[in-house]
């Protein structure tokens, strides 16, 4: 609390003066349930948040990406010990950015779905 | 007994047990609602009006709540923006009559429902004349000390932002009283 909060305290408390009629809130609630209107009689869907609405969808494409990497290191290691002009014409054709693309294709997500479901996330925690 | 909203949330979504639910909501947010409201009206009789306004509203929008956030916080917005249209009703329709213009601390010692001091009333009256937003965050952060995170979902504004009102609310009051010493 800085000095000037500290002086408002001080002078005048956190507790405002205002009263209310006696029994309002004792009454409120059954005058205001008269005056709501009937509803039509459908069932409202109470949407699961968007991470667990797209949980699947985000474990497989996650499962997806972690399966293209581990096949790409492999290759990797593997072309390592061929002879140099081979191994240049492999990583062209197993390019992992195209992978990658054809991955996040896959899943159709963008980058705005993937920011929200993450602020989604810490949201929750 | 004891309120369970997630019990209460899934009973809203039923039409048969709908509005029992919404009963033990209106019983549960009542209060303090009301007062969130009646520090931003300040008079009973108006405050009164927006709360109601404000249940029959989430009433009539319940398909609109989407359980992403916690219902009192829905509610607490509703509440927030019936109070802010009020306000701005309120200010252009005595723009428009050119009602005479009674001090709020005046309006405040003349009311039956404000038993403070002179000094007190005052301080209603700095906060008055806040911008809005101001007024808003001072309240919600001085009388309720709520935590600035909660204060971002409900308002969907940035932690810095409110801080930086609160401050800005705060040195203005100040000034206030600097101006009428």
């Amino acid at each position: 609390m800085n000095r000037e909060e500290e002086f408002l305290e001080k002078r005048f408390g956190r507790q405002a003066s205002f009263k209310v009629p006696e029994g309002y809130f004792e009454n409120f609630a059954s005058e205001i349930m008269d005056k709501l209107p009937e509803r039509e009689g459908r069932v409202i869907k109470m949407r699961p948040s968007l991470w667990r609405r797209y949980r699947p969808a985000m474990l497989i494409a996650a499962s997806m990406i972690a399966a293209i990497f581990s096949v790409n290191i492999l290759l990797h290691k593997s072309n390592a010990s061929m002879p140099e002009t081979s191994q240049s014409e492999q990583v062209h054709k197993s390019s992992s950015y195209s992978a990658i693309d054809q991955a996040a294709d896959y899943t159709m997500l963008d980058n705005e779905e993937i920011y929200a479901y993450v602020t989604e996330d810490q949201g929750s925690h | 007994m004891i309120y369970d909203e997630n019990k209460t949330i899934t009973q809203l979504s039923d039409p048969k047990t709908q509005r029992q639910a919404f009963s033990t909501i209106v019983h549960q947010y009542s209060e303090p609602l009301y007062w969130k409201i009646r520090h931003i009206i300040m008079n009973h009789e108006d405050t009164n009006d927006v709360l109601q306004n404000t249940f029959i509203k989430a009433w009539n929008n319940l398909d609109d709540f989407q359980n992403k956030s916690k219902f009192s916080t829905w509610l607490y917005r509703i509440a927030i923006n019936e109070s802010l249209d009020f306000l701005r009703r309120k200010k252009t329709s005595s723009c428009m009559e050119s009602e005479v213009d009674v001090s709020v601390a005046n309006q405040l010692m003349s009311d039956e429902y404000f038993d403070g001091e002179e000094t007190e009333a005052l301080l209603h009256d700095a906060i008055s004349q806040l911008p809005d937003v101001q007024r808003m965050v001072f309240n919600l952060r001085y009388y309720d000390e709520m935590k600035y995170s909660d204060m971002s979902k409900m308002l969907n504004t940035s932690e810095g932002a409110l801080k930086a009102s609160y401050h800005l609310a705060v040195k203005k009051i100040i000034a206030f009283f600097e101006n009428k010493n």
